[in-house]
């Protein structure tokens, strides 16, 4: 199958975003959304695995047996989310500690085990590292923009990476409101996750709507 | 050559995969080891050095739930366990250091801290509310505690904390 390699990364930023699109992943997509740094970590990892098992996937599918499709695929992403988890505990212990269990929970992301489904064990390898690419910076733009939204409304700060933090207490004392730990809670994560991907939507549908309207202007003036 | 049977044959295949997986892991843990070790020891000295226990040791014990980890060392001259023990309600976890004399099984110390697990705002590295209560047993740590809280923190909380350090107590006690 020939596939359009810049299509097949831009896919996975917006027309086919795993979070806001096939609302998969919302797992870590909630729980970890605390803070953009544990957010930027977490998409570091699942990229890691995503890239890895995609393409190991890739490598071996004509000979995986049908019949044990599934756990092989189970055996591959354990295996490169074990790697991720220690190497985070060696060389990024407060990042580990933050992320906590959510590490190793990755392992049951729905958007690995659908791409290697999906896409890598039928596609080539360079295909698949790609694809794998587009849909982890797609998750990426997804789960930042939810740990923005919270963190900001919830603290005030943007944690960047460790100390870097961008104060924004100086908007919120000029508009005499202070921020609410409600964003922080589970409850409030539902809510901004709810609202972020229904935005996400209306403007991709917006834009989409322009572009068909162009389209058959183009058409109905020959 | 005899063919294999197909389930002998997935078996076969999911082994050999089971098996590469297991050696790349062990290679990644070799090099990661020592790290993760220097980690451990570096985070239990900055707990440690918060509430003042000299020469802390690990100790191999079967911990009940909740309790993350469970020292020996010395206290004010006295040998003391340490008993890390977190509680968690639905916003935030307190994590806290009950100090316990070994002999007479007399708590020396509380600490009590917002791990970084907390979310931003709340939680933060273990710095933690120095109680410091002396010579309080199981029956009396009840209203000495309350006396030195106040409002500070949910002391609720911090007593079940309390409990489970003296039930962890117990079983090396029994052990």
């Amino acid at each position: 199958m020939k596939v359009n390699q810049k299509q097949n990364f831009l896919k996975g930023l917006i027309k086919e975003n795993p979070v806001f699109v096939f609302v998969l992943g919302i797992c870590s997509t909630l729980a970890v959304t605390t803070s953009l740094e544990s957010g930027i970590g977490m998409s570091l990892a699942v990229i890691f695995v995503l890239f890895f098992s995609n393409v190991v996937i890739s490598l071996i599918k004509n000979i995986i047996p049908n019949d044990i499709r599934i756990p092989v695929f189970i055996i591959v992403i354990t295996t490169f989310v074990s790697v991720v988890e220690l190497i985070m505990q060696a060389y990024l212990p407060d990042l580990y500690d933050q992320l906590g269990v959510f590490v190793a929970l990755i392992a049951v992301n729905c958007i690995i085990l659908g791409r290697a489904e999906a896409f890598a064990s039928k596609n080539n390898v360079l295909s698949s590292a790609i694809d794998a690419l587009g849909m982890g910076l797609g998750y990426t733009i997804a789960i930042c923009l939810v740990s923005i939204v919270r963190e900001v409304l919830g603290t005030g700060l943007i944690t960047i990476w460790g100390n870097a933090k961008i104060n924004l207490m100086p908007i919120f004392d000029f508009f005499h409101v202070k921020p609410s730990a409600f964003f922080t809670s589970n409850v409030g994560a539902f809510i901004v996750l709810g609202i972020v991907i229904g935005i996400v939507n209306a403007i991709v549908f917006a834009v989409k709507d322009k572009k068909e309207k162009i389209k058959k202007e183009v058409k109905a003036n020959g | 050559m005899k063919k294999l049977p197909y389930p002998a044959y997935l078996a076969l295949f999911l082994g050999i995969l089971g098996i590469i997986s297991a050696g790349l892991l062990a290679g990644i843990n070799i090099l990661t080891a020592p790290a993760i070790k220097a980690n451990e020891e570096k985070k239990l000295a900055e707990q440690l050095k918060v509430i003042e226990v000299e020469s802390p040791k690990i100790l191999e014990v079967e911990l009940l739930e909740n309790v993350q980890n469970a020292y020996e060392g010395l206290y004010s001259g006295k040998e003391v366990y340490v008993f890390n023990v977190q509680n968690k309600n639905q916003y935030l976890t307190i994590q806290t250091l009950v100090v316990i004399t070994k002999e007479d099984g007399k708590i020396l110390n509380i600490s009590v801290g917002l791990p970084a697990t907390n979310p931003p705002g709340i939680g933060g590295s273990f710095e933690g509310v120095k109680f410091g209560l002396i010579d309080a047993t199981q029956e009396d740590y009840d209203s000495k505690f309350d006396k030195v809280t106040g409002a500070t923190i949910s002391s609720n909380s911090v007593k079940a904390c309390v409990k489970l350090a003296f039930d962890q107590y117990k079983v090396i006690k029994e052990a």
